[in-house]
C-alpha cells in the first residue's frame, strides 16, 4: 500500500465501518473509491488477506460491531423506549440514529443526547409523540445520575433564613435537577415497566414530574400542575413570594416547598 | 512523578477491572485483591455515584487508569480537554499510571467508539511517536500503551507488532501494556507464531500484563472479555511472566460479566502461571496501606 496518507485511510476505514450495509457495499461505492481506490482493495494491496478472510470479510466485523456497540449503549439508556417499540424496531431507529448522530464525544453517556429531539421527528414511529416523551424521561434520568456533585441546600442553611425575608429568598437548583411537563402519564408507565407490570401505551394525560439525585440514587418526584409551576420558577431564579403567587389560597404550598427541599432540589438560598 | 522504571518495577500483584455490578462485593467488604483498574472514561464527565464508590475504592487499594478514547493513533489534533480531564481524575484517584490503547478511534471528530487497527508504516510510526511525546508532557509521566486485537492487517507494513512497538517505545520511552489474550488473537486471525512474538516484545517497557477470554468464530477469534481465559492463553501468560521477570496483571472480564466471587477465582488462576500459590492472597488490601 503505498501513497495513502494515514488521514486518508483512515478516512477511508471510517467511512466503512460507519456504512449502515455491509463493508463489502461500502468498499464499492465512489466516497469510499475516491478515498482508496477499490481495484487496490480487492487487488489486496490495502489489507492483507488470511487464511479464511479477504478484505471485505476483514472489515466487516469492524462494521458489523460498530451499529451493534451503539445499539447496546441505546438499549441500556432507553429500555422502555425498546420495550414499547419492540426490538426491531428499536434497533432500525438506533440504526437510523446513529447516520444522523454520529458519536463526537470520547465518553458513551453523552450519545443519546439527541434521542429524545430524534425520537420527536420520526413522523412514522408508532406512539410517537408518547414515545419521544418517554425517551426524555429517560434521557433526564441518565443526565441527572452524571450531574456535577453537589452538596444539597442542607436544613441548617434554611434555617438561617430570617422569617420576615423568606419571601425574598431565592433559590439555586441542584445540578442534577430536571422538572419535566409531559403530555401523557409517563412515569407511570416507566414505573409498570420498572415493575415488570407493563401496561398498554396509555392515552394523552398531563402529568409533571421532577427528577433529582440524592445520596447518589436518582429520584422521581410526582407533581401536581401547580407545584410544578412554582417549581419552575423556583429554578428560574424567582424569590420565593413570587413563585408561590401561582398557588391558589389553601393549596398545600408549604409541603411542596419541603418536599423540593428534603427531596434535594436546591443546592443554596440566598437573599 | 513516577518514571517507567518506577512503573515497571512496581508489581503490584493481581488485580481485578473495577466494574458497577460488583460494588456490592467490594463496597464496606474490601475483598483481598490486590489492586484494581478503572476504565477512566465511566469516572469521567459524571458528579455522581460513581466518583463517590471510585473515592472509596482508591483509600483501600491502588489504582490504574485504562482508557479507550485517547485516539493516539488518529489523525484529528489531540484533544486537550481529555488529556486535561484524564490527569484531573488521575490526581483525584492517586491511579499509579494511565494506559491507552495503540490503536486509532474515530477521524474528522466522530468517534467510532472501537479500537481501530494501524498499519505499521513508517509513516504512522512517525506520527504516533509525535503525539506519545505531546501526551506525555502534557500528562508529566510515561504513557503506557496496550496492544489492541486486530482482525485485519494492512498490506506492505514496515513493522511487525513487535517491532513497532520496540521503535515506539525507543523512541519515545513510553510503557507497554502486553495484553497477552490480545496477542494470541492476533496470533490466530493474522497467522503468527505468538511464542515468537513474546519473545521480541521490548520487555524493559513492559509496565503490566491484561488477561481476557474471547470468542471464537469460524473465521476469527473476538476478543470479548465475556468467558474465562483461554488454557493457550495461560500457557503463554505463563511464557510472558518468565520472560518479563514478573509485572502486574490484570483480569478484565466485560460483558456476561458474573458475579465477583467468579471473577476473583478467574484472576487468582494467575498465581499458578505464576508460581505463587499463596503470595498473592498475602497482599490483602489493607485500607490505606498500600497508598
Amino acid at each position: 500500500m503505498t501513497g495513502v496518507s494515514l488521514r486518508r485511510l483512515q478516512r477511508w476505514f471510517a467511512y466503512v465501518v460507519e456504512h449502515p450495509a455491509t463493508a463489502d457495499v461500502a468498499i464499492a461505492e465512489p466516497a469510499a473509491a475516491a478515498l482508496v481506490p477499490t481495484a487496490q482493495v480487492l487487488a489486496d494491496r490495502v489489507l492483507t488477506p488470511n487464511r479464511r478472510l479477504g478484505a471485505a470479510g476483514m472489515l466487516q466485523i469492524y462494521n458489523g460491531a460498530y451499529l451493534e456497540r451503539l445499539v447496546g449503549v441505546l438499549q441500556a439508556d432507553f429500555g422502555c423506549v425498546q420495550h414499547v417499540l419492540g426490538e426491531p424496531a428499536f434497533r432500525a431507529l438506533v440504526a437510523r440514529y446513529v447516520a444522523a448522530h454520529p458519536s463526537r464525544h470520547a465518553n458513551l453517556n453523552q450519545f443519546g443526547r439527541a434521542f429524545p429531539a430524534f425520537v420527536q421527528a420520526q413522523r412514522r414511529l408508532p406512539h410517537r409523540a408518547f414515545v419521544a416523551e418517554l425517551a426524555r424521561l429517560e434521557r433526564e434520568l441518565g443526565e441527572s445520575f452524571d450531574a456535577p456533585a453537589a452538596a444539597a441546600l442542607a436544613a441548617d442553611a434554611l434555617a438561617q433564613v430570617p422569617q420576615d425575608r423568606w419571601g425574598e429568598a431565592r433559590f439555586t437548583p441542584h445540578p442534577s435537577l430536571c422538572v419535566l411537563a409531559f403530555r401523557h402519564p409517563v412515569d407511570v408507565f416507566y414505573q409498570a415497566w420498572k415493575d415488570a407490570k407493563p401496561m398498554a401505551v396509555p392515552a394523552p394525560e398531563r402529568s409533571w414530574l421532577a427528577v433529582c439525585r440524592r445520596d447518589d440514587r436518582v429520584w422521581r418526584h410526582r407533581l401536581q400542575p401547580v407545584a410544578h409551576r412554582v417549581l419552575l420558577a423556583l429554578v428560574a431564579g424567582e424569590p420565593l413570594a413570587k413563585a408561590l403567587a401561582v398557588a391558589k389560597r389553601g393549596e398545600p404550598v408549604a409541603q411542596w416547598f419541603r418536599d423540593f427541599a428534603q427531596g434535594g432540589m436546591f443546592a443554596d438560598v440566598r437573599l | 512523578m513516577a518514571t517507567l522504571d518506577d512503573l515497571v518495577r512496581s508489581d503490584l500483584g493481581i488485580g481485578l477491572g473495577l466494574r458497577n455490578v460488583h460494588y456490592g462485593a467490594i463496597l464496606g467488604r474490601w475483598p483481598a485483591v490486590d489492586w484494581f483498574e478503572i476504565l477512566s472514561e465511566n469516572y469521567m464527565h459524571t458528579g455522581g455515584r460513581p466518583l463517590r464508590v471510585l473515592d472509596e475504592v482508591a483509600a483501600h487499594y491502588p489504582i490504574v487508569m485504562h482508557g479507550v478514547s485517547m485516539n493516539i493513533g488518529g489523525t484529528d489534533p489531540l484533544d486537550r480537554v481529555y488529556l486535561r480531564d484524564l490527569r484531573a481524575l488521575q490526581q483525584r484517584c492517586g491511579a499509579r499510571w494511565i494506559s491507552d490503547h495503540l490503536c486509532w478511534t474515530g477521524v474528522d471528530g466522530k468517534n467510532l467508539h472501537d479500537l481501530l487497527p494501524l498499519p505499521y508504516s513508517e509513516q504512522a510510526l512517525a506520527h504516533v511517536v509525535k503525539r506519545v511525546r505531546l501526551v506525555q508532557d502534557v500528562l508529566e509521566q510515561p504513557l503506557v500503551l496496550e496492544n489492541p486485537s486486530t482482525y485485519l492487517q494492512f498490506a506492505g507494513a514496515d513493522f511487525s507488532e513487535p517491532e513497532f512497538l520496540r521503535e515506539l517505545t525507543a523512541a519515545t520511552g513510553c510503557g507497554l501494556l502486553l495484553d497477552v489474550n490480545n496477542v494470541f488473537v492476533c496470533a490466530e486471525n493474522h497467522g503468527f507464531d505468538a511464542e515468537r512474538y513474546l519473545r521480541a516484545v521490548p520487555w524493559q517497557h513492559v509496565v503490566y500484563f491484561h488477561l481476557a477470554g474471547h470468542t471464537v468464530h469460524a473465521t476469527h477469534r473476538l476478543d470479548t472479555h465475556d468467558r474465562p481465559v483461554a488454557q493457550e492463553v495461560w500457557q503463554l501468560y505463563a511464557l510472558a511472566h518468565q520472560l518479563s521477570g514478573g509485572r502486574s496483571t490484570l483480569l478484565e472480564w466485560d460483558a456476561d460479566i458474573p458475579d465477583f466471587a467468579t471473577v476473583h477465582r478467574e484472576a487468582r488462576k494467575a498465581l499458578r502461571h505464576r508460581g505463587e500459590r499463596a503470595a498473592s492472597g498475602a497482599r490483602k488490601a489493607l485500607a490505606g496501606a498500600r497508598r
